[in-house]
């Protein structure tokens, strides 16, 4: 994909640049799959030689810190008060925290620092100790340790410094504790601050200006056995329970029955979503698979729950296929599958609905379940759709159905809208910014991607529906509708109204614009294309139906200059710059064989 | 961000490159799985050749490499080594074939590269081999000559623990099949380290957090939450959550909090006075369920109580904390928080705060152009301090007012202040995502100006953490850069069709953004030169300097990988 970017940010090859679009949206679908990238890469140790010239040699494996997690932040900390600095890891993979105790530098000798500012900041950030002592030879060796506040990667470690000393070498008389001198810079003051002679093996709180290093009581060493958080075991029967934190409205199901009768259930209608007045479960199977119906679980509790709640029960058997229209003569009608569905479904104890999809259904319900998992493809069947009375998803659930699945659900739609995104998980906490309105034009992209037009459009319908009615954005989508329509009077008065909102909307000008442009207002769309463009200087299509416009109106250097331009930065091969070459040129000889004409006649 | 086959372009200008640059990554591709296969065998029977390749994958023609000069032992060099590590380092074996030998002599030199593994070792290996396919030549004839780096590690109980990196070369060609088949083994173990004594770390998490109920909300992975949980709870795909290290309530003794994704609430981990920890984010109104990348506790308002600022990915929520607990004191709306840092950026005895903000490609929202220096980002946000009174803080934009927006909207992971040159005030390191990184130099009234490239720092690459430390012990603060290394990448980037028509420049950040971490060393002239060191690292993030074996000398240690498999098996990318 990285070969495929466009080597400058510049409007380009749009080709180009589609093929890198191309290339991150394949990357993205393959995350979303599961598909690993650069995965089970393991940690690196970089161990400073620690002599002679700096080197360094990774020795994660050796150290137990190579895992092959997917690594991320990590911070220093004394977990076990041993003297000696901890790590806290946070991985994307499980388990998502590793507490890693130091056992290596537990022989080696430390000093602790903490300082506190007085008339710098209180936490002291910014400041930098120098710890000396002195070598064998007399030499002082210099340890340097900046207070900072937030490095690595999203990571804050401990606001103790901490300086080793080594370990003794081996058959030396263990010796008393080390001294060292400690002298601080605090920030933005000048000059360094002694604090004097302190020992090694303990700690100390440096208060700016006291000159005077405070021995600070350390707590009791901690043992603390080996072990791992271990990964949660997967449910094995695939049971997933997904609360939507909004409900959000679905695009309308084609669906018959065995009666023959065919209709559309749930869906948008100008005046909202449509229910059924009561809370409706849709369960998606399919019958051609032998174990389908073991599969749904238990829908004799179903059946019961959804009689004492008055609820409504739903099936859609992907796997009903109708049958193939009679050739004339045929001797005998096939039998409509959803005879057998039904009786098997009877036999397991459902009452309820029993469904066939017909024309998008069969993409609309597969993509649903996908877009709420944020997925490519949704997890095997069945599948459970919980809806509100007024027609809206507000429980996503797969896996065998089990008894008192149903109540659990009812009793998160007893809670009021708001309190919704607290049932969305099962982790009790508080939301600072709780989760809007579900984006519905991600799943419109995904019924396009499927081919699923009719419901791509009801959705577009929906988005307005749920933005505010007053924003530039919604006047300039009632905009582009009317002009689907060919409504081209009531979609000028919309991208007008959008424009009262938004006068710096470059959408709404483009949209005015391309209105009177189609109505045949060359000179005002000319304009407006030109307001537009200064608001977006770089659109190339904005500019190419600028340069069409000046054609139209007669304004043929503007055309040539926009021409000029796009050439330049779209190259002479691409197709719109092709169009309006002709358009130009055609203009150009007309614009001459007329002058020769009057010529002919004088 | 560099690709595979599936990805990889269809370069304009030179289609024939193109062809070379998918089929080099085919023949190095093949070749990694091939010697999993091997390294696999070996493990299980001490033969690599035992497994189903057997020998019948070695060509009729295959030959042995040249002997090497100094093949014996006494070539081993005792590197410098941190005790009670030991490292020894030996010369590579380059891949040069003998006319005068023959199949049976290339079988050997196979086998042979396997035993060098296990004497190195001193026994079997007691894992899967770590496999990184270096490089792809062509090697004439249509063969190919693939560098693999290889490394193993035995791991036993009462053991040193030891591991040995391999530099294993291999010639190959496609049989008119289009199986693989080797001509020729160049191995050599280049490194070999020794643990003495006891295990170094150990993961003490579940013993340390005990059994509390929230331990289990940390054991599930990335995957794992999201195929639980409504996309719109907010469970990112990616794992961006952050730890803070803080003495959150003042006891003396620091705690732990811990972001978590959407859906699950950030945990306060506080510790008592025995140190057992104790998990009460709730309590102190710290239990946020929006996704959280980062936490930064600092005390703003000088109360001597700790404030705390968390990057969320709709913004930046400030909590105050006061007597009540925390309260939420300010609010700044910008997508996509990443890293946070404090400092005083103007020495009025306050800290402020940045944070870096990131437009995710890896939503769909916004995808970085150009790739290698990408400018439609995010622009990050300077959060001026100035309050006056405790627990009333006031704080505010000054991202312009301060500079800081001068190194345009980029894509920032991480950003860390320090006073690099030493006259008093903090400078800050923004490291970037797909471009240059920026190094802004305070003129010590907390105004800013991007000096990375006059001081050589830019580092051009995908840039995802950054720490200062006094590395090599010169009494000044030297930089290390967490990047992205992409085996992968490295070999398609340094591949004749690339990129086809850039200029040589261009190429060359390319090439550097697969390059990995880069350890810049602070000059006496004020400049930092880059050292080379420390680089491999895979696809690391936040890498931190800390002393792992307390001898005084700040070690690094790097947090790796991206993405692994959701489940076991899958191809990698």
């Amino acid at each position: 994909m990285v070969s495929r970017s466009p080597l400058d940010e510049g409007p380009g090859s749009g080709d180009q640049k589609d093929r890198y679009f191309e290339g991150w949206a394949a990357l993205n679908e393959s995350l979303r799959r599961g598909e690993p990238w650069s995965g089970g890469e393991r940690n690196a140790a970089f161990l400073s030689s620690g002599r002679g010239p700096l080197d360094f040699v990774d020795a994660g494996p050796v150290l137990g810190l190579d895992f092959a997690d997917d690594g991320r932040s990590a911070a220093r900390m004394d977990v076990d008060f041993d003297g000696d600095d901890d790590l806290v890891v946070s991985n994307r993979t499980a388990p998502r925290l590793r507490i890693l105790a130091n056992r290596m530098a537990d022989g080696a000798e430390h000093l602790g620092v903490r300082l506190r500012g007085t008339t710098v900041n209180r936490d002291a950030v910014g400041a930098v100790v120098f710890a000396t002592t002195m070598d064998d030879g007399g030499e002082p060796q210099v340890q340097r340790r900046t207070r900072s506040a937030g490095s690595g990667y999203l990571a804050q470690s401990s606001a103790w410094l901490r300086f080793g000393f080594g370990r003794r070498e081996a058959g030396t008389r263990p010796a008393r504790a080390r001294r060292v001198q400690l002298k601080v810079r605090w920030p933005g003051v000048e000059g360094l601050e002694d604090f004097g002679e302190v020992r090694t093996g303990r700690r100390y709180v440096l208060v700016q200006g006291t000159g005077t290093a405070s021995e600070a009581a350390a707590p009791d060493r901690l043992a603390l056995a080996p072990g791992a958080l271990a990964a949660p075991e997967r449910d094995a029967e695939g049971r997933r329970r997904l609360v939507l934190p909004s409900p959000t409205s679905i695009p309308g199901l084609d669906v018959r029955g065995r009666s023959g009768r065919s209709g559309r259930i749930f869906g948008l209608t100008p005046k909202g979503p449509k229910g059924t007045g009561r809370h409706t479960v849709i369960a998606v199977w399919d019958s051609s698979d032998p174990a389908a119906v073991e599969g749904l679980g238990d829908l004799a509790a179903l059946t019961a729950e959804a009689a004492g709640a008055k609820a409504m029960l739903v099936s859609i058997d992907l796997g009903a296929i109708p049958p193939e229209p009679e050739a004339s003569g045929a001797p005998t009608p096939a039998p409509d599958p959803l005879d057998f569905s039904s009786t098997r479904l009877a036999a397991a104890g459902w009452a309820g609905d029993v469904l066939a999809p017909i024309g998008e259904t069969v993409l609309i319900l597969p993509e649903i379940v996908s877009w709420r998992l944020d997925r490519t493809d949704p997890p095997p069947l069945p599948w459970f759709l919980v809806l509100e009375p007024d027609g809206r998803l507000a429980v996503v659930r797969t896996g065998p159905w089990r008894e008192g699945d149903l109540a659990a659900d009812l009793d998160v739609f007893a809670r009021p809208l708001g309190q919704r995104p607290a049932w969305s998980t099962p982790y009790p906490g508080r939301w600072a910014d709780p989760p809007g309105e579900a984006d519905l034009g991600r799943l419109r992209s995904r019924l396009v991607r499927r081919g699923a037009s009719s419901a791509s459009r009801e959705l577009e319908l929906g988005r307005i529906k749920t933005a505010s009615l007053d924003s530039a954005e919604v006047k300039i989508r009632l905009g582009r509708a009317a002009l689907e329509r060919g409504d081209l009077p009531g979609a000028l008065a919309r991208f007008d109204a959008a424009i009262g909102v938004a006068p710096e909307n470059a959408l709404a000008r483009r949209g005015r614009a391309y209105v009177l442009h189609r109505m045949g207002q060359y000179a005002d769309a000319l304009e407006e294309w030109t307001r537009a463009l200064e608001l977006d200087p770089r659109d190339a299509d904005t500019r190419g139906n600028r340069a069409l416009a000046a054609v139209e109106a007669g304004e043929l250097e503007v055309a040539r200059a926009d021409l000029e331009q796009l050439t330049r930065s779209e190259g002479a091969a691409a197709p719109m710059v092709r169009l309006l070459k002709q358009a130009v040129e055609e203009a150009s000889r007309g614009a001459r064989s007329s002058d020769g004409g009057e010529g002919v006649d004088r | 961000m560099l690709s595979s086959l599936a990805l990889l372009a269809l370069q304009a200008p030179a289609p024939g490159a193109v062809d070379e640059l998918q089929g080099s990554e085919a023949i190095a591709s093949s070749v990694s799985r091939v010697v999993g296969e091997l390294d696999r065998a070996f493990l299980a029977s001490g033969d690599p050749l035992a497994g189903e390749l057997g020998e019948a994958w070695v060509d009729g023609d295959a030959r042995a490499v040249m002997e090497p000069a100094a093949a014996d032992p006494s070539s081993w060099s005792a590197a410098a080594s941190p005790r009670p590590v030991l490292v020894e380092r030996s010369a590579e074996v380059p891949m040069a074939l003998d006319p005068s030998t023959g199949r049976e002599d290339a079988i050997e030199d196979l086998r042979g590269s396997f035993r060098a593994v296990s004497e190195a070792l001193g026994g079997a290996p007691t894992r899967p081999a770590e496999i990184n396919a270096k490089g792809v030549e062509p090697a004439g004839d249509g063969a190919w000559d693939v560098r693999l780096r290889v490394r193993h590690l035995r791991e036993v109980p009462g053991e040193e623990a030891r591991s040995a990196k391999s530099i294993w070369t291999l010639r190959v060609s496609e049989a008119a099949d289009g199986t693989l088949v080797l001509l020729g083994w160049a191995g050599s173990v280049i490194e070999r380290v020794a643990l003495q004594g006891s295990p170094a770390f150990e993961d003490v998490t579940a013993t340390a957090l005990g059994g509390a109920p929230a331990t289990e909300w940390l054991a599930d992975s990335i995957m794992g939450l999201r195929d639980r949980l409504d996309v719109d709870v907010g469970v990112g795909l990616l794992g961006h959550h952050g730890v803070a290290v803080a003495d959150v309530n003042g006891d003396g003794l620091e705690d732990l909090y811990l972001c978590q994704p959407g859906g699950v609430p950030n945990q306060l981990w506080l510790r008592l006075p025995g140190g057992q920890f104790m998990e009460a984010a709730r309590g102190g109104g710290l239990d946020l369920v929006d996704a959280t990348t980062s936490a930064l506790f600092v005390d703003l308002d000088g109360d001597a109580d700790l404030d705390v600022i968390l990057g969320l990915a709709s913004g930046v929520v400030v909590l105050a904390r006061t007597e009540q607990g925390y309260v939420e004191a300010e609010r700044f709306e910008r997508s996509g928080i990443t890293s946070l840092t404090a400092a005083d950026i103007n020495m009025d005895g306050r800290l402020d705060v940045y944070a870096c903000a990131y437009a995710n490609p890896y939503d769909g929202s916004t995808f970085p152009l150009p790739y290698h220096d990408a400018e439609n980002g995010q622009a990050n946000l300077l959060i001026a301090n100035v309050t006056e009174e405790p627990d009333k803080l006031i704080l505010g934009d000054a991202t312009e007012e301060t500079g800081l927006d001068r190194a345009g909207s980029r894509f920032s992971f991480a950003a860390t202040f320090e006073d690099i040159d030493d006259d008093g005030d903090p400078d800050l390191y923004v490291a970037n995502d797909f471009g240059r990184n920026a190094l802004y130099i305070n003129n010590g009234t907390g105004y800013f100006r991007n000096r990375a490239a006059e001081l050589g720092v830019e580092d051009v690459a995908a840039g995802m953490g950054a720490a200062f430390a006094d590395l090599d012990r010169d009494g000044q603060v030297d930089l290390y850069v967490s990047n992205m290394e992409s085996s992968a990448g490295r070999r398609i980037t340094s591949q004749p069709g690339f990129q086809g028509g850039a200029d040589e420049p261009t190429l060359s950040l390319f090439r550097r953004h697969a390059k990995g971490n880069s350890l810049f060393l602070r000059t006496p002239d004020g400049g930092f030169v880059e050292s080379g060191l420390a680089t491999t690292g895979h696809w690391a993030w936040g890498g931190i300097p800390v002393d792992l074996d307390g001898n005084g000398w700040l070690d690094l240690f790097v947090p790796n990988g991206f993405v692994s498999a959701a489940r076991p098996g899958a191809p990698d990318l």
